[in-house]
């Protein structure tokens, strides 16, 4: 088992923009989950390795996320899953294409394309009426 | 008044010896004897019969009892030596006194001094029927008073320490103190003491009976003037509440009909008071949504695949690939004990078989199925939490929305009431006038309280100032009976005044003749004429020679010249004193010789025509110069010997 998960070097200005969007109230083991489920699709290797959760700070329900997203990226394998170098590379792979998906949407500097980001999630799932981008508006 | 005897028993070296002082065309006495003979302790012993001291003990001597040391030594247990020292006197009406003073020495317990014990002086007066009238105790010391006063005794018996030294050892306090026994204001100053006391008193009792009626006028003045400010205060707040409440009316009707701007423009505040706290609450809010929403795109992303995964798990379970959930360690418990845990009962041998097979299956198992048991179970969580997400999720948005909706209600009230506001004539007038009535208000509200403040504090001035005036009434009373008293004590004052000032007159009069006299006396010798021209006793008893060439000093004087000016100044205080006693002197001309010896002795020969002189020489001194002036004036020449260890006297 890993003790450390990593993230590449050149994303560090970005998990910092994240932070101040956030007002510095979310943590880097939350970040990572984001950057991971938003990436699942299209894991990315890490070019330069850079510090970012420690293993022990994940929760079980945590770590069975990271599993999903292993299962799901290594052909529904599980004997793959015995693996946890493996199971743990692929989601920083996963983290990895995350990261640059939020760069890309926080090039915009009043961040609508991330928030813009966050209201489409939101709308896959079936709730209430959100009629419009308004309330997001307010979220920063 | 002359010393006609002193006889001396026991007293120091002196066992019997009886000094006779005969009558002639002079009285000049003179005796000589070498030191240690006694001729200290003669001037001692006189002092010592008429005050109980003596002045004149060399060192030596201190230590030494009164009491002749030889007789001490032989006295026995029990057995006490007397002394006894008779001083024989005749007044100007030639009659006789004797003062007798006596006391019985025994040995001290350590041999050193000896203890004394009926020391007393008795003395006997003659009377013009030649009867001896004895005196004791106090009657005996005021006739020693009476010829020879205590405290100028240094004007009657001294040495020639004294004469050469006066004026450098006497301070100008002892100066004055001498003039002031000489000037005889004894009785005037009594008199003073007296009136002092009485003037005292009679202030007391003036102090006891006035009763200070200024102060009390002045205070009684003070709260009256007091009252009169707070009156003043009253009626200007009473002014103050008319005005006041007048206004307070008129702004009344005039802001009857009109809009209440001030309460509108409060609500404003309130409203955007509400407004912020709400924008507070909604971005507190908005953090906690931020946290659902990035939990919920976790959840939401991956939710498809979770419930895949979780179905492939569920389907090998379903199939049997995978071993039910079997607690291992609780299986091997039950085998190692032989007892089920669940049903706490034995387990038989086919049980056992059971329980090891199914362990055996289980250990078995790959670790993969634990595994994805234990995703199974993880993922069955994940997915709960995804339902409750979107439930939080959905509230946290509502309640933003609700805050969102209330901030748009506030916001148009606020636009509302400002068009309105702002649509009224006149407004800002309404608005100041609205002030003014709130002030006003406050301001009758302030002077309400002040108005019972102020009437509290004119019934009490009231009361103060009626019990003054009862207290002012009584002390003029008072002060009718203290007006005796007054004259009374007036009159003390101003005979003080003239005694105090005739003490004082009497003393300066004195010193001037003290002055004066002593010129005469010390000019009056010829070879003094030709040195000095003038003496001079100052307001501070401060004696001074000048020198026929202006120069002024005490300590330009040789040593006779000094004793000169000492004897010319005692010989003042002899006349002025009106005191006729004799002049004993111990060792006049130890310092002298040549022609300063003849003068002196030529001058204090020329004063034992009128006044009894007792010098007590040394052979030194007994010189050609003094013999020669002295030798055809002389009553009395005698030796002071030592025979058989005691002094006496033998005739030359």
């Amino acid at each position: 088992m890993p003790e450390i998960l990593y993230c590449d070097l050149s994303f560090k200005p970005v998990i910092d923009e994240i932070g101040e969007i956030f007002s510095k109230k979310i943590g880097n083991k939350e970040i990572f989950l984001l950057a991971m489920a938003l990436g699942i699709d299209n894991p990315t290797k890490i070019k330069k390795r850079y510090t970012f959760v420690r293993h022990s700070y994940l929760r079980k329900d945590e770590i069975s996320l990271i599993y999903t997203c292993a299962w799901k990226n290594l052909g529904h394998d599980v004997n793959s899953l015995l693996d946890e170098k493996v199971v743990y590379d692929m989601a920083e792979q996963c983290a990895n294409t995350g990261f640059r998906i939020i760069s890309n949407h926080l090039k915009d500097s009043q961040h609508q394309l991330f928030k813009k980001l966050v209201l489409d999630t939101l709308k896959k799932y079936p709730q209430p009426d959100i009629d419009d981008g308004q309330e997001f508006e307010d979220i920063s | 008044m002359r010393i006609t005897k002193v006889t001396l028993k026991n007293y120091r070296q002196y066992q019997d010896c009886e000094y006779s002082f005969p009558t002639g065309a002079w009285d000049s006495h003179l005796f000589i004897g070498r030191n240690t003979r006694g001729k200290s302790n003669f001037l001692n012993s006189i002092n010592w019969c008429l005050y109980n001291d003596e002045p004149h003990l060399k060192d030596k001597d201190q230590s030494l009892p009164i009491s002749n040391t030889d007789l001490l030594k032989q006295c026995s247990d029990g057995d006490s030596v007397n002394v006894e020292v008779m001083v024989e006197i005749q007044d100007d009406d030639g009659l006789y006194i004797q003062y007798k003073r006596s006391a019985d020495f025994s040995p001290a317990d350590n041999s050193v001094g000896a203890k004394e014990k009926n020391n007393r002086l008795k003395v006997y007066r003659q009377k013009s029927d030649n009867r001896w009238e004895p005196y004791e105790n106090q009657q005996a010391q005021t006739l020693v008073e009476m010829y020879f006063p205590h405290n100028i005794r240094e004007i009657f018996f001294f040495n020639g320490e004294l004469l050469n030294n006066y004026f450098t050892l006497s301070t100008s306090q002892r100066l004055k103190n001498t003039i002031t026994v000489v000037s005889k204001i004894q009785m005037l100053e009594v008199i003073v003491d007296r009136l002092a006391k009485i003037h005292d008193k009679k202030m007391k009792e003036l102090s006891r009976h006035s009763p200070n009626l200024k102060n009390i006028e002045k205070e009684l003045e003070g709260l009256k003037l007091e009252l009169d400010s707070v009156r003043n205060e009253f009626d200007e707040i009473d002014d103050q509440l008319t005005k006041a409440n007048k206004e307070k009316i008129e702004l009344d009707k005039e802001l009857q009909s009109s809009v209440d701007i001030e309460a509108d423009e409060k609500d404003i505040a309130e409203y955007k008071n509400k407004i912020e706290a709400l924008a507070e609450m909604k971005k507190n809010k908005e953090i906690q949504f931020n946290h659902n929403a990035v939990e919920y795109i976790v959840l939401q992303y991956l939710h498809d695949d979770m419930e895949e995964f979780k179905s492939l798990i569920d389907d090998l379970r379903r199939k049997n690939q995978l071993p039910p959930p079997v607690n291992s360690e609780l299986l091997e418990q039950v085998l190692n004990s032989g007892i089920c845990k669940i049903c706490n009962t034995d387990i038989d041998a086919k049980k056992r078989e059971y329980i090891s097979k199914l362990l055996k299956t289980i250990n078995t198992s790959s670790d993969i199925v634990n595994m994805l048991m234990e995703q199974s179970n993880q993922l069955t969580s994940n997915l709960n939490s995804f339902k409750k997400i979107v439930k939080a999720k959905d509230t946290t948005l509502a309640e933003i929305q609700d805050m969102n909706k209330l901030i748009n209600d506030y916001d148009l009230k606020i636009q509302e009431l400002e068009k309105k506001v702002l649509n009224i004539p006149n407004r800002e007038e309404i608005k100041a006038k609205r002030i003014r009535r709130r002030v006003v208000e406050d301001s009758i509200a302030r002077n309400n309280r002040m108005y019972g403040v102020k009437q509290l504090e004119i019934e009490k001035l009231d009361e103060l100032i009626a019990k003054k005036q009862e207290e002012f009434d009584k002390a003029l009373k008072k002060q009718q009976i203290a007006g005796k008293f007054k004259v009374e004590m007036e009159f003390t004052e101003k005979l003080l005044k003239i005694a105090q000032r005739a003490k004082s007159e009497l003393i300066e009069e004195t010193r001037i003749e003290v002055q004066e006299k002593t010129k005469d006396h010390f000019l009056a010798l010829n070879w003094m004429r030709k040195n000095y021209s003038d003496i001079s006793l100052s307001k501070d008893y401060e004696l001074n020679v000048i020198h026929r060439t202006g120069y002024s000093g005490i300590g330009s004087l040789s040593g006779s010249e000094t004793a000169l000016l000492t004897l010319s100044y005692i010989l003042a205080l002899h006349e002025l004193s009106n005191l006729s006693s004799p002049l004993i002197i111990d060792t006049p001309t130890y310092n002298m010789d040549g022609e300063n010896l003849t003068n002196f002795s030529n001058v204090l020969s020329e004063i034992s025509k009128s006044k009894q002189i007792i010098l007590l020489l040394t052979p030194k001194e007994f010189r050609n110069e003094l013999e020669n002036v002295f030798t055809p004036r002389l009553t009395t020449l005698k030796y002071i010997e030592s025979e058989n260890n005691s002094s006496v006297l033998k005739e030359i």
